[in-house]
């Protein structure tokens, strides 16, 4: 994964969506938090009768909140519930990132930094569905993996979060040691609009027109995301043509623009 | 490719000899060797040691800390002649420790051989990816 790092405003942002090969594609109209990106969570959201899964076999419970057994993980993804201020005014007071479709023009460009930085992170999209992959759908990867261990990142995690989606976290600590975690956040909170010219999509879908490239992390385009981004904006994306099928590309993004609802 | 990257304070005591405690902000529990996560390695880039009398320490490596005894072999010895304290930095390069295995069963420890009385280590350990 390349350094993650945020838009600017009058930015485009693309949201790959790997099993379809569609983009989403937005222009930051604003940023509602620009220079106050930081946000300190706190430990990991673990509670002393959290149920987890051992690397060897077995099952563990954190000996304290926010402790991470050691050789442990949380099969299950689990959300950042807001802190106590927080839980009178936002949205969602289980799911500190979650919005519903009312909000879809806000969106969360999120990077999550754990200490320590050897633990290992993944996400579930939405929550209850591990989506890495290896060799197409033969093996399901991620934090879980033994030998060899693969599908997923340590220390740092970049997501773009859309609004009618329970995002799944999951954290494992593979050595010997029951670590005290915190969690700092970097995010940016996009105002943003989709861009109703065809062309312009063209240019940016084939990168002639910059744009900032992410993408997520997702090898199922299940039935809850198509829903949700059909009632979020109106469209599953748009498909990334080649640059040589310029007309076909246009042809395709004017037929959805009458359905866009930002 | 973002590297991950952790630097670690182990304050590390024992009394007598034996298998020293590690201990660190970090750490919830304390313990006696610390296993390293699969495709990670340590860097340990300064020691401080102090003790009540003189003493023969050992920094121990093992390939297999699952094992029901593990071989442990020495990879960095400290003999301190007297009572009294050492600072060792090595700021250009540290010495390192690989994980190999795919289930990563490697891991180190500190062993005082020789001594009696409170012998304490602090180590600075950067646990980084291998490919850093």
């Amino acid at each position: 994964m390349d350094k993650p790092y945020f838009a600017q405003e009058g930015q485009y942002l693309s949201l790959f969506i790997n099993p379809s090969g569609k983009s989403l594609v937005f222009r930051v109209k604003s940023i509602q938090n620009k220079g106050n990106e930081a946000l300190h969570y706190g430990p990991i959201p673990y509670v002393i009768t959290d149920n987890l899964s051992t690397y060897d076999g077995g099952s563990s419970t954190p000996p304290a909140a926010g402790v991470i057994p050691a050789r442990s993980y949380n099969s299950i993804g689990k959300q950042f519930t807001p802190g106590s201020q927080m839980q009178q005014s936002i949205f969602d007071t289980t799911d500190m990132w979650y919005t519903d479709e009312s909000y879809r023009d806000h969106l969360f460009h999120i990077i999550q930094k754990v200490t320590p930085a050897f633990i290992r992170m993944d996400v579930e999209v939405p929550t209850g569905v591990v989506q890495s992959r290896f060799q197409r759908d033969k093996l399901i990867t991620g934090i879980q993996t033994t030998a060899p261990p693969l599908g997923f990142s340590r220390g740092i995690l970049e997501t773009i979060q859309i609004p009618r989606v329970h995002y799944g976290y999951r954290w494992g600590n593979d050595t010997n040691v029951p670590l005290q975690t915190s969690v700092d956040f970097m995010y940016a909170e996009y105002v943003i609009e989709i861009p109703h010219d065809p062309y312009l999509l063209f240019l940016i879908l084939t990168h002639r027109l910059p744009s900032i490239w992410v993408t997520w992390p997702i090898t199922s385009l299940t039935t809850e995301l198509q829903t949700a981004l059909l009632a979020d904006y109106g469209t599953t994306g748009f498909t990334v043509y080649r640059a040589d099928q310029q007309k076909q590309a246009e042809a395709d993004y004017a037929s959805q623009m009458a359905n866009l609802k930002i | 490719m973002i590297i991950a990257s952790e630097l670690l304070h182990l304050h590390c005591h024992v009394s007598g000899t034996g298998a020293m405690t590690l201990d660190s902000d970090l750490f919830q529990a304390t313990e006696l060797f610390f296993r390293l996560p699969p495709g990670m390695k340590a860097k340990i880039w300064a020691k401080s040691i102090s003790s009540q009398n003189p003493a023969i320490i050992n920094l121990e490596y093992s390939y297999d800390v699952t094992a029901g005894t593990p071989t442990w072999k020495a990879l960095w010895t400290e003999e301190l002649a007297s009572s009294g304290e050492l600072i060792l930095e090595k700021r250009s390069r540290p010495l390192v420790l690989h994980s190999f295995s795919q289930l990563a069963t490697e891991g180190f420890r500190l062993n005082v051989t020789t001594g009696t009385g409170d012998v304490y280590v602090d180590l600075d350990v950067e646990i980084s990816s291998e490919d850093d």
